[in-house]
């Protein structure tokens, strides 16, 4: 990873075409004051941070609660911007005001809580809130609200209350109410982690056939392993930097940084692992509990 | 017990009136509440009450809902009653007993406050059971457009009361759910001593508190991330237009305002 | 020394035309110093339930028994019943108000009317227990981590030194170690100070890994009752109510009808090794 960030940055007026977002060695602060305006404390969330992501990756940003991972979701469509260091989309600097609307039209945000992002109090017309302040036409907007809400299956409910959904649908109205904006790509900010396990299947599921099918470059914001497990590059953070990043199976491999990080690897790494530590030879590229146990039948196989 | 409060719950039954502009059901109201407070005589209130029939017939709110939304203004009315039929002076002594006195004037009086304190309420209830929060603040931005000119931000006040519309049934239920997280520690605010009735009141307030402004902070951050930039170049899913049932519904108005005039100068 | 729930209802928004049935003959027994896991999706009733069993809310019908008393009696303290049956909430740390950590976990003592003394000595004794660090204690609560202020939260309600303590999803939202540390507070009041703990989930790999036994809550009945071993033979039936196995049982069973030779009853990830290393001789 580290060799590749140097590569592009040489040469990155050339390769702003294929990268979606890329940051540089970002930092930044949150400063507390006390009533005459003198700092007590100032809290370093992000310590030089890059980040590069091409476009149609799906992207896992793993971290401890308070390791940094939403101020830097922030970041990439300029909630916030960075002390030291640049963030740029699709080539755009986010701490440009020009850029500011462009780039939130290319990198929708999925939040936490899901009650806390729906401004409408009728499923459809949430969906249109960002399509209208991007001034789409009444008529575009009315074909793009019901083939968002088409994408993520949630037509059926275009005119019920948000209150009467349950949180992953809500999420899934979030999405589509991202997607309507036409998007590049989307952020999950720990959008499942107050999900139920449904839930959190519904919209881990909506956004990965949106990577697979339409190409748009994801972001999931996480801390739960099982969910990285399909992404083309995980970083795992800890107060403030990423401390690993490469594919599933690199990352994995190094459990116990994810350890120290109040991480844990996915069920079926550390199963594998277990085993391999006792002397069963199995594949180093185990992630799931269908390939563990095909890898478990084949070396059963062929020691009977 | 919160979930009881059922201010401005939306009917849907997709009557005609329901389907009326906004800003045609608002002037509706606006312009019976007028027409209740100009003359106190039978033909005007005769009137005024098969009016508010015929709207409530065409609305298909079920009677009983409308019957419903009156009871937390009972005691109100009755109260209005009580006052104007004790404390109105002249006209015939019907009864008397010590200090009290009823008169025939007082008597008339209190039916016509209380029948229009009733009907207000009908009135405006029927505007809310009939059009959704998100139609009528958008109905209000459309009417009070104009002001815009004279530096009335009439945009992010409409936005304000949709967003507070949004938000009070999900504060409800939190509101819910702290007194009872509470009351498992033993805060309860309807017993016990007045301190720590005042401690348990305040256990409650400040994580609400707390809890609103998180979510106002979590809004403003999902309003940004979606281009929200103010009114100007928003357009809308729902356009308002008017269309032909809208102009006759003004037409109505006018000749329902018209005849309450004329009954009222001319009986 | 038990709770006993009998042919429990519960409506909600009864007499509305929004009225719907949330609970629906809830028939249990709860045992003096067991680890109860009740496991349902969101909306199957186990929140309604669960509030319940310390009063807060009151049934259509039935009743519920605590210690041989009906709660429901006129005559029963309800105030009484809340100090010994300790309730957390779902994300709890939503409840905390005062200046301090220690102010804030004192207010269920101090509402109970005692000793200022008492109040203190369960207080600091709550803290100790959920392992908040001394230089803690009078910080405010709102500068704490996400995971502290739920220990803090947690501690609020066992400075009441309740017998049983509910939990209702106590590790929503947290990160693993957040989730290891709050399960670990859990098995340590089970084990060491004899408590009957329910605790309320949606997860089964969390659940089977503390619980005794497992109530498994669908559409607002129970459907079954059990030891998690027990429990999780019925893969397929779980799946159909959305409920998900351990996925250690998932890839048991998986190996099992691959012609493995492993053994029933096994849940748990460090387990699994062992057993599989037994099939290996390994």
């Amino acid at each position: 990873m580290e060799h590749e960030v140097r590569n592009v940055t040489a040469t990155y007026n050339v390769w702003w075409y294929n990268i979606m977002i890329k940051a540089l060695n970002i930092t930044f602060e949150y400063i507390r004051r006390d009533e005459n305006e003198n700092v007590i404390e100032i809290i370093t969330a992000l310590d030089g941070v890059d980040l590069n992501v091409k476009k149609g990756q799906f992207i896992s940003v793993v971290g401890h609660n308070g390791s940094g991972k939403s101020t830097l979701a922030k970041h990439i469509n300029a909630l916030l911007v960075p002390g030291e260091g640049t963030v740029h989309v699709k080539g755009m600097d986010t701490k440009d005001e020009s850029n500011i609307l462009d780039i939130r039209q290319s990198v929708g945000m999925i939040f936490q809580n899901p009650d806390n992002q729906i401004v409408a109090g009728v499923v459809e017309e949430d969906v249109a809130f960002g399509p209208e302040n991007m001034g789409v036409p009444s008529k575009e907007l009315r074909k793009r609200v019901d083939e968002s809400l088409k994408t993520v299956g949630m037509y059926e409910y275009k005119d019920s209350s948000p209150d009467r959904l349950s949180g992953g649908q809500k999420q899934l109205v979030a999405i589509a109410g991202v997607l309507a904006m036409k998007p590049e790509c989307i952020i999950l900010d720990e959008a499942t982690a107050m999900l139920d396990p449904g839930g959190r299947k519904d919209v881990l599921e909506a956004v990965k056939k949106l990577n697979r099918e339409e190409n748009i470059t994801v972001i999931l914001i996480t801390h739960h392993m099982e969910e990285t497990i399909d992404s083309d590059i995980i970083f795992v953070m800890k107060n403030g930097r990423i401390v690993l990043s490469g594919t599933p199976a690199e990352v994995y491999k190094k459990s116990d940084i994810i350890r120290e990080c109040g991480l844990e690897v996915p069920q079926a790494v550390h199963i594998a692992e277990g085993l391999r530590k006792r002397g069963l030879r199995l594949p180093e590229d185990i992630l799931t509990m269908d390939e563990l146990s095909e890898a478990v039948r084949t070396a059963y196989n062929k020691q009977t | 017990m919160l979930r009881d409060i059922t201010i401005g719950r939306y009917y849907p039954s997709g009557s005609i009136i329901h389907r009326l502009d906004p800003r045609v059901k608002l002037a509706a109201a606006i312009i019976y509440i007028i027409s209740l407070f100009t003359y106190n005589t039978v033909p005007v209130f005769s009137l005024a009450t098969v009016y508010l029939l015929i709207v409530l017939l065409l609305s298909r709110v079920p009677f009983l809902y409308i019957v419903k939304g009156l009871k937390p203004v009972v005691l109100l009315i009755i109260l209005t009653g009580v006052m104007n039929l004790f404390f109105t002076g002249g006209g015939n002594i019907v009864f008397e007993y010590m200090l009290l006195k009823i008169t025939d004037e007082g008597i008339e009086k209190a039916i016509y406050m209380m029948l229009r304190l009733m009907y207000l309420m009908i009135g405006s209830s029927l505007l809310t059971y009939t059009t959704t929060p998100n139609e009528l603040t958008d109905g209000i931005e459309k009417a009070l457009r104009p002001l815009n000119r004279i530096k009335v931000p009439v945009h992010e006040f409409a936005l304000v009361m949709s967003l507070a519309l949004r938000f009070i049934p999900i504060l409800i239920e939190e509101a819910d759910k702290i007194i009872k997280a509470q009351a498992s520690r033993g805060g309860n605010i309807e017993e016990g001593s007045l301190i720590s009735r005042a401690k348990a009141m305040v256990s409650i307030m400040i994580p609400l508190f707390i809890s609103a402004i998180k979510r106002a902070s979590d809004l403003a951050y999902a309003m940004d991330a979606r281009c929200y930039h103010g009114g100007s170049g928003r357009t809308r899913l729902h356009p308002l237009k008017y269309g032909k049932r809208d102009i006759f519904g003004y037409l109505i108005m006018l000749i329902y305002f018209a005849a309450i005039i004329t009954l009222g100068i001319v009986i | 020394m038990s709770i006993i729930v009998d042919h429990l209802y519960y409506r909600y928004d009864a007499g509305t035309a929004f009225e719907k049935e949330a609970l629906t003959d809830i028939n249990m027994v709860i045992n003096d110093g067991e680890f109860v896991g009740i496991i349902g999706h969101t909306g199957s009733g186990k929140s309604t339930l669960i509030q319940h069993l310390n009063g807060l809310l009151k049934p259509a019908a039935g009743s519920i028994y605590y210690n041989g008393e009906d709660i429901f009696d006129k005559g029963y303290s309800l105030k009484e019943l809340r100090r010994k049956v300790g309730l957390v909430f779902q994300y709890p740390e939503y409840q905390l108000f005062e200046s301090t950590v220690i102010n804030d976990v004192k207010f269920g003592p101090s509402n109970l009317g005692l000793s200022n003394l008492e109040v203190d000595l369960a207080s600091f004794d709550a803290i100790k227990k959920v392992g908040i660090p001394d230089n803690m204690i009078d910080a405010s609560p709102f500068e704490l981590s996400g995971g502290e202020k739920r220990k803090v939260a947690i501690a609020g309600i066992l400075a009441m030194k309740p017998e049983v303590i509910i939990l209702d999803e106590p590790t929503a939202g947290l990160d693993p170690k957040g989730r290891e540390d709050i399960l670990s507070i859990l098995k340590s009041l089970h084990r060491e100070m004899g408590m009957t703990i329910i605790l309320v989930s949606h997860s089964m790999d969390e659940v089977a890994d503390v619980a005794d036994r497992l109530v498994v809550m669908n559409a607002g009945k129970i459907v079954a009752t059990g030891a998690p071993a027990e429990i999780f033979k019925y893969y397929d039936e779980l799946e159909n109510i959305g409920l998900s196995v351990p996925q250690t049982v998932y890839l048991m069973n998986k190996l099992k009808k691959n012609g493995i030779d492993v053994r029933n009853g096994i849940f748990n990830p460090d387990d699994a090794i062992r057993e599989i290393s037994r099939v290996f001789h390994i």
